[in-house]
């Protein structure tokens, strides 16, 4: 493809090394894209060649703390692991939702879904960020055309017509038909092509923490209206013990679960100052005894509200994968089902260049992978704004993040098993 | 000399008024923001990779789609003869950090000075606010290479494009201003297509842009009956 190496070019590409693809950030999405793509064979069947440059050092075996940031699965999103081969190390650390509860403080509305009515064995699972990426990882590393780069950033990247000169700051030189921006919210790839994000701040805040109860969840997710605002506690699996030190002092620990507590910006940052049992009662009294005490009050963050979207999927030779093209805060659920939706994409449009001879940067390629992905992120970030703005005076927004959007069905059933499906990523 | 040149001041006087509004998304050329992206999917449908290609717009306004195109690493060429909506392109081409060269001329004299000198050329809801749209089409014709895409989109004189372009849009929907388009001006397709040929242009492709007011959905459809855009290539 690049046998005009030398063009009048400023930059010297003699001693680069060439890649199929050149991915940015070697982080989930960054090494999902990398195994999903690591399959793929060339118009001569040859294995395409694929760099990753990631600028931490890659990580070993995660060790398992209370406070570990979770994530939540949809059901194709599990699927789809599942298909990459990296479900099988997941799998044993991955908590299944098997039912969903949606209550509403004060009102008579209740809901309930649940997985067997959808002839499925969960309707999403919970897992740690880290054992994701470890996932990720070990099955990456049974591959043979990935190149890491790491760590290592990119110092600059220069578009021509026939390939990116990619130069990293190891002084490395990389050129490629196809550079793939998987490197999150401040994307250095979407920065070099002078890509402009828009933003919408809605005014709300997301408390994250995790959190013991006296009674075990036995996988159900619960999703409770309150007036201070929705709170969503996800099933997480039980570690084998914690030292921590426990609140309310005498009882024990029956379960784990991942808290999303929208708040106003304000009242998250007095409830985020409270002390452990100051936090564990306010939580007590808004979600109710549905899981008994709560027990132990992990490390609390908060993180606001907002959507931050890219005004271009696509560029010469470029891409912008997950978190580069959209983010919704709290980085959790819907935001990862996404960017897994847009490896997946990007995966079938490299897969289709491929099998009919073209060349896989070219931009009638990518504008393909533009179009399928706009009906997609429409579909989800519409559904946190009209949720937004459905909820906002009484029951303020919803964290589409780790409450995977299915309030929504208390209000409107006609929706619900559209919803379901949403939910479930389909 | 300004006799002579193919505009109609008072059609640049309307654009010269509302010229601020241009970039603001909802207003007075929101459908254009809208409708904007389906364009540019248009030609790079056609065109493939526009990345390095010299193109020229005519009749660019504001420069939504200009700046567009330059965003994706074409190099582009604005011209259009309404000073205040070239201020306020080449002020927002600032502030974005893209590069397009934005010029006060008429498409007739670019294409005396620069003749067979652009791979692609794009004239964009312009001819319908001229008073010889003929003599547009040949300069189009005369700026693109051979083998080169010229694109042209406007409205098509029907009874359809009276009722939505004016009656809808202008009176009921208010999405642009009052006066914006005369019914009079607008082109039918076939009309269009015969003075493209006529000027060594092959028509290749047509479609419809469908803009729904209430939903604000807009596509690009097989049905020419409003909003039409044609992909025209150099014989």
């Amino acid at each position: 493809m690049n046998n005009s190496e030398q063009n009048a070019s400023t930059s010297n590409t003699k001693d680069a090394q060439h890649f199929d693809v050149v991915i940015s950030g070697g982080g989930l999405s960054g090494a999902l894209m990398a195994l999903s793509l690591s399959s793929l064979v060339t118009h001569q069947q040859t294995p395409l060649k694929i760099a990753i440059i990631e600028a931490n050092p890659v990580l070993t075996d995660p060790s398992q703390s209370f406070d570990d940031r979770v994530l939540a699965l949809s059901h194709g999103s599990a699927a789809y692991l599942e298909s990459v081969g990296a479900w099988q190390y997941l799998k044993n650390h991955a908590e299944p939702i098997k039912n969903i509860h949606i209550s509403d403080r004060g009102h008579y509305g209740k809901a309930r879904l649940y997985a067997k009515h959808h002839q499925v064995d969960a309707l999403g699972y919970v897992a740690e960020m880290s054992f994701i990426g470890s996932a990720l990882l070990k099955t990456l590393a049974t591959k043979n055309n990935i190149t890491w780069f790491a760590p290592d950033s990119i110092a600059n990247v220069q578009w021509q017509p026939e390939q990116v000169n990619v130069e990293l700051n190891s002084a490395t030189q990389l050129t490629t038909a196809l550079l793939l921006a998987c490197d999150g919210a401040q994307s250095a790839c979407r920065k070099f092509a002078n890509i402009s994000t828009t933003s919408r701040d809605y005014q709300q805040s997301a408390l994250i923490a995790n959190v013991a109860t006296a009674i075990h969840h036995k996988n159900i997710a619960y999703e409770r209206f309150t007036q201070t605002g929705p709170i969503a506690m996800l099933p997480l699996s039980t570690l084998p013990q914690s030292n921590s030190t426990s609140v309310n002092g005498q009882q024990s620990s029956a379960g784990r679960c991942s808290l999303v507590w929208t708040l106003t910006p304000e009242l998250a940052e007095d409830m985020l100052n409270l002390s452990d049992d100051e936090f564990a009662a306010q939580l007590e009294k808004s979600f109710g005894r549905w899981l008994g005490n709560i027990t132990q009050v992990g490390k609390r963050a908060v993180y606001p509200l907002k959507l931050l979207q890219a005004t271009e999927q696509v560029y010469h030779r470029m891409a912008l994968i997950g978190n580069a093209s959209h983010t919704i805060h709290p980085i959790a659920g819907q935001g990862f089902n996404l960017g897994l939706r847009d490896v997946r994409d990007m995966t079938q449009v490299i897969k289709q260049a491929l099998a009919n001879g073209q060349d896989i940067g070219s931009f009638s390629n990518l504008i393909q992978y533009a179009k399928s992905r706009q009906q997609d992120q429409k579909q989800v970030i519409g559904l946190t704004d009209s949720l937004v703005t459905l909820f906002s005076n009484q029951l303020p927004p919803l964290v589409v993040g780790r409450n995977i959007g299915l309030k929504v069905m208390n209000y409107l059933p006609v929706l619900k098993n559209a919803l379901v499906k949403k939910t479930m990523g389909y | 000399m300004s006799n002579s040149l193919n505009v109609n001041q008072d059609e640049i006087a309307k654009f010269e008024q509302v010229a601020s509004q241009w970039w603001e998304l909802d207003g007075d050329f929101k459908p254009l923001h809208q409708i904007n992206p389906l364009r540019r999917q248009f030609i790079c449908q056609h065109v493939g990779d526009i990345f390095d290609k010299e193109i020229i717009d005519v009749g660019c306004g504001g420069g939504i789609l200009a700046e567009s195109l330059a965003q994706l690493g074409a190099k582009v060429t604005g011209i259009d003869m309404g000073q205040e909506p070239l201020n306020v392109a080449k002020l927002h081409a600032l502030e974005a950090g893209v590069n397009v060269d934005y010029l006060k001329i008429t498409a007739e004299e670019q294409a005396q000075q620069h003749p067979e000198h652009y791979d692609v050329v794009t004239c964009m809801e312009m001819l319908e606010h001229v008073p010889d749209p003929a003599s547009i089409v040949n300069a189009c014709a005369h700026m693109v290479k051979p083998g080169g895409y010229v694109f042209f989109s406007t409205l098509n004189k029907s009874l359809k494009a009276y009722l939505l372009a004016i009656v809808a849009a202008e009176k009921v929907f208010k999405l642009v201003p009052n006066g914006t388009h005369d019914h009079k001006s607008f082109i039918r397709p076939s009309t269009l297509i015969s003075w493209a040929e006529s000027f060594d242009l092959k028509c290749i492709d047509a479609a419809g842009i469908h803009y729904n007011p209430i939903t604000e959905n807009h596509k690009l459809t097989s049905s020419l009956d409003v909003n039409y855009i044609l992909c025209c290539q150099r014989l």
